[in-house]
């Protein structure tokens, strides 16, 4: 007897005993298993949960020391996102970012980031991109004050994730920018990402800090778009046309290569605006994706370290 | 001096999110496997629903995402492999729902079920997973926990038994 005979008449068998169709009420009961199922909590203290509650409990003592000091010295800082929640939606056929409240958080300020292009504060909303990058950019008026912030996506085939967030510092005239590092959110292509997110500044054009809260937020990118892996290569020419253009440029300090700097970016951040220098040019490293320092203008590479 | 910039992210989405893909991603496949297995379309429901409980109740213990495939079809094995353990007579399959199924002779094909059916548990998961879900060995071991050693005897008697079975019912009709 052949032996592939009986493996194939086994196959067939097997495969005509499968179901074609899957039971609707199975697909909605996998569906509702998270908001139907309670995840069992250990009754016994694992030697970690110990630790963490005697940790806990150190901080406490201490926390009400502390308390029990600042309650009797002046109030210096007024209270940060106590008002009403400020929805975002923003959706477009590159992708789509939604929280229940966005705050950008500047010194002791309050920006509350505009959810939509109807708010008539609005004065550029537009989150478009390529396969490999993107941008969310915003800007509007705060009162006197011109506002942006633009959250950078970026993709390789697998992975889409946000390379970097920059906003203006709140400045009326003259402002900066204060920056949030990723790579952060980092999902599988095709997939959203969903929590509730606060950053802390890593940096900023006159030392300010800030931070930026996103309440309940979900987000998607390169809905438009086939993301593929990005290519590097010389920086192009002004006049060049018809080659294909470079995802990435090697930033090149005397002989040697200290990171890349997006092509895709450099045309689309307005920073010409400020200080009237060039504009501050992530670098990345090798892996296209860690930002090591910052092109500055009138400072050349600046990596990470030295950024303050 | 830069300091981390992520301050805190609720997982709890994350999470719901992530079981969410794996139920768009693997529920038609797992239900399907599960019913070959079991040979009954209705605990092949429950079996499925029961292994997509276990892994969101044990979903913290997963420690790589890109991999929560593979994980939930440990799951889901494991599953079956109770329920089939359970079992005190062996149940025969349904019918097939794929016309003709290439098997010209409906006798043989009765005679593989009967076969099949006989197997134990580990047998016919071995069974499964190699000729339905056509799985290479090492990602049988992975799946079913047994060493590929282990893997490469299972298979080799289930085989047996569905061969022996065949070839008698071959037999059978050459002789009527």
């Amino acid at each position: 007897m052949n032996e592939r005979v009986v493996e194939d008449a086994l196959r067939a068998t097997l495969r005509s005993a499968a179901p074609l169709e899957v039971p609707t009420r199975l697909v909605e009961q996998a569906r509702a298993i998270p908001r139907t199922v309670i995840v069992p909590k250990r009754w016994w203290p694992s030697i970690w949960s110990v630790r963490i509650r005697v940790l806990a409990g150190s901080l406490l003592v201490m926390a009400i020391a502390i308390g029990s000091v600042a309650a009797v010295l002046p109030r210096i800082a007024p209270p940060v996102g106590g008002g009403k929640p400020n929805p975002v939606t923003v959706e477009s056929s590159f992708g789509s970012l939604m929280a229940s409240d966005l705050e950008l958080v500047i010194g002791n300020r309050v920006f509350r980031v505009p959810g939509s292009s109807a708010n008539p504060n609005v004065q550029t909303l537009t989150f478009s991109g390529s396969a490999t990058s993107g941008a969310l950019t915003i800007a509007w008026r705060d009162g006197q004050i011109p506002m942006t912030l633009v959250v950078f996506f970026a993709a390789t085939e697998r992975s889409w994730w946000v390379s970097e967030i920059v906003a203006t510092d709140g400045r009326s005239e003259a402002a900066g920018w204060v920056y949030f590092a990723g790579p952060i959110f980092e999902r599988p292509v095709g997939s959203l990402f969903a929590g509730h997110v606060v950053l802390a500044s890593v940096g900023s054009t006159y030392g300010v800090r800030a931070s930026l809260r996103f309440g309940e937020l979900s987000a998607r990118a390169f809905g438009s778009q086939t993301p593929r892996d990005p290519t590097t290569g010389p920086m192009p020419q002004p006049e060049a046309t018809g080659e294909p253009i470079p995802d990435f440029a090697p930033m090149v300090s005397g002989e040697q290569v200290i990171g890349y700097v997006s092509t895709d970016w450099q045309g689309r951040i307005p920073i010409n605006t400020f200080r009237g220098q060039p504009p501050d040019q992530p670098v990345f490293g090798p892996d296209l994706k860690t930002i090591v320092g910052y092109s500055v203008g009138d400072r050349g590479f600046v990596p990470l370290r030295l950024w303050h | 001096m830069r300091e981390r910039a992520l301050v805190s992210i609720d997982h709890r989405q994350t999470r719901e999110i992530a079981f969410a893909d794996l139920v768009a991603r693997e529920l038609a496949a797992a239900y399907r496997t599960a019913a070959v297995l079991l040979g009954d379309h209705n605990e092949a429901e429950d079996a499925t629903q029961d292994a997509l409980v276990r892994a969101w109740q044990q979903w913290a213990r997963l420690r790589d995402p890109e991999k929560a495939g593979a994980w939930f079809g440990r799951i889901l094995i494991n599953v079956c492999r109770d329920r089939l353990r359970a079992r005190h007579t062996p149940v025969r399959w349904l019918p097939g729902e794929l016309p003709g199924a290439n098997l010209e002779d409906h006798g043989e094909r009765e005679a593989i079920e009967r076969a099949i059916g006989d197997l134990t548990a580990d047998h016919r998961i071995v069974i499964v997973l190699r000729y339905y879900l056509d799985l290479p060995l090492d990602a049988i071991a992975e799946r079913t926990g047994a060493p590929i050693g282990t893997v490469k005897s299972r298979l080799h008697h289930a085989l047996q038994a569905v061969r022996a079975a065949y070839e008698a019912q071959e037999r059978a009709g050459e002789e009527s």
